[in-house]
């Protein structure tokens, strides 16, 4: 079963500009907030050879997450 | 969670699409951790997951966790009480020897081509309000993200953007490379998943249009203003946007070191793996600017540049 979004009034007509305070809206609802980005506050590493030499150093295991679609890159 | 990554775990992330398929030593030795678990890659198949393994490729745990948190928790727990099996003498800092640096499968690793720049890109369905814009609200995992790429510019394409004809109101025009890059592979909604990119014959119109406000011998503002209609053959699926915004050009280091570029419009329709868009048309923003973690980004590649002269100049 398939979710769907909940509200879908448009955003865009015919006539609409896309001003520099229009511009500023859609970027404020757009780019993610602080709390949109917790998950990054783990500090991902983006090269598992690096990570091996790293753990190796540090005496630590890795957790590596894998998708198809780069986690840091896709929904 | 995240305070046990951090204290206790190297936390990596990877795009299985090319780790599955890179013929070099980071693709043996990631397929020979999974192989230890369930995801063997039977007929090139999928191995994505949430792994913890030890820095000599011996697997911990496993699970198929995509975004689930508590899966992601019980992976962690096992996998640090597997570690902790160890030998203490097989675990210390210096225990294990990695090689410095082996060769790459070029045709599988994908890195920012030399002298280039990586902009971020950030999609979102969004509704109007209160004179504004909001996210549109959706559940989670099904568009309740912004949906987030990658865009990358090439050194000449930058080269071209530090102009060093340019003064202020002269007029420049994109290339075909970057019109259609941003038209196929940018403005669509990628806030459920993967879609596909617009095919060259689903770009019924992409112009975008610079004109210089400023210009000194440091530095070019160009003001950006165009426009996209991408659909399919059957019109089930499609786009339409405005495109506005404004780039600061350093132009000696031929480099865009300020503004952003900003598509507002509408979406319509899915794709197999972006189910649950809203029915009709549903407003959307896309904003491509400037990373806050360059380095980050710049070893994140473009979702369509897995193929990487197709998503730069549209042919194999």
């Amino acid at each position: 079963m398939f979710g769907l979004c909940l509200a879908i009034p448009l955003a865009f007509s015919a006539d609409a500009t896309l001003d520099a305070k229009t511009q500023a809206a859609v970027k404020a609802a757009v780019i993610p907030t602080e709390a949109d980005e917790t998950w990054l506050k783990i500090g991902w590493r983006a090269n598992l050879w690096e990570a091996r030499k790293e753990a190796a150093a540090n005496g630590k295991p890795i957790l590596l997450w894998e998708m198809d679609g780069h986690p840091l890159g896709c929904t | 969670m995240q305070k046990v990554v951090k204290e206790s775990f190297i936390p990596v992330v990877a795009d299985d699409w090319y780790q599955r398929r890179r013929q070099d030593a980071e693709g043996e030795f990631f397929r020979g951790v999974a192989n230890q678990g369930p995801r063997k890659g039977k007929g090139g198949s999928t191995r994505q997951g949430i792994y913890t393994l030890t820095a000599d490729g011996k697997l911990l745990s496993y699970k198929n966790a995509g975004q689930n948190a508590e899966a992601t928790l019980d992976a962690i727990e096992q996998g640090l009480r597997a570690w902790k099996k160890i030998p203490a003498a097989k675990r210390k800092p210096g225990a294990v020897k990695v090689d410095d640096d082996p060769e790459t499968d070029e045709q599988f690793h994908r890195s920012l081509p030399k002298g280039a720049q990586v902009l971020s890109v950030f999609t979102r369905l969004i509704e109007p309000c209160d004179g504004g814009y909001q996210a549109t609200k959706c559940e989670t995992g099904k568009g309740d993200q912004p949906g987030r790429d990658h865009f990358w510019l090439t050194a000449k394409e930058l080269a071209d953007l530090a102009d060093p004809n340019a003064k202020q109101g002269s007029t420049k025009k994109l290339s075909k490379h970057v019109l259609m890059r941003i038209a196929r592979f940018h403005l669509l909604d990628n806030t459920r998943g993967e879609p596909p990119d617009w095919e060259d014959d689903e770009v019924r119109k992409i112009e975008i249009a610079l004109k210089c406000k400023s210009a000194d011998e440091g530095k070019i503002v160009w003001t950006i203003d165009g426009s996209a209609l991408m659909n399919t053959k059957n019109d089930k699926r499609g786009c339409k946007a405005m495109l506005a915004g404004e780039w600061t050009v350093d132009r000696k280091a031929k480099r865009i070191t300020a503004g952003d570029l900003v598509a507002l419009g509408e979406h319509w329709g899915e794709s197999p793996l972006t189910r649950g868009a809203p029915p009709g048309k549903a407003g959307i923003g896309i904003v491509f600017t400037i990373p806050k973690n360059e380095k980050i980004a710049s070893q994140v590649p473009p979702q369509f540049a897995r193929h990487v002269r197709y998503y730069l100049e549209q042919r194999y």
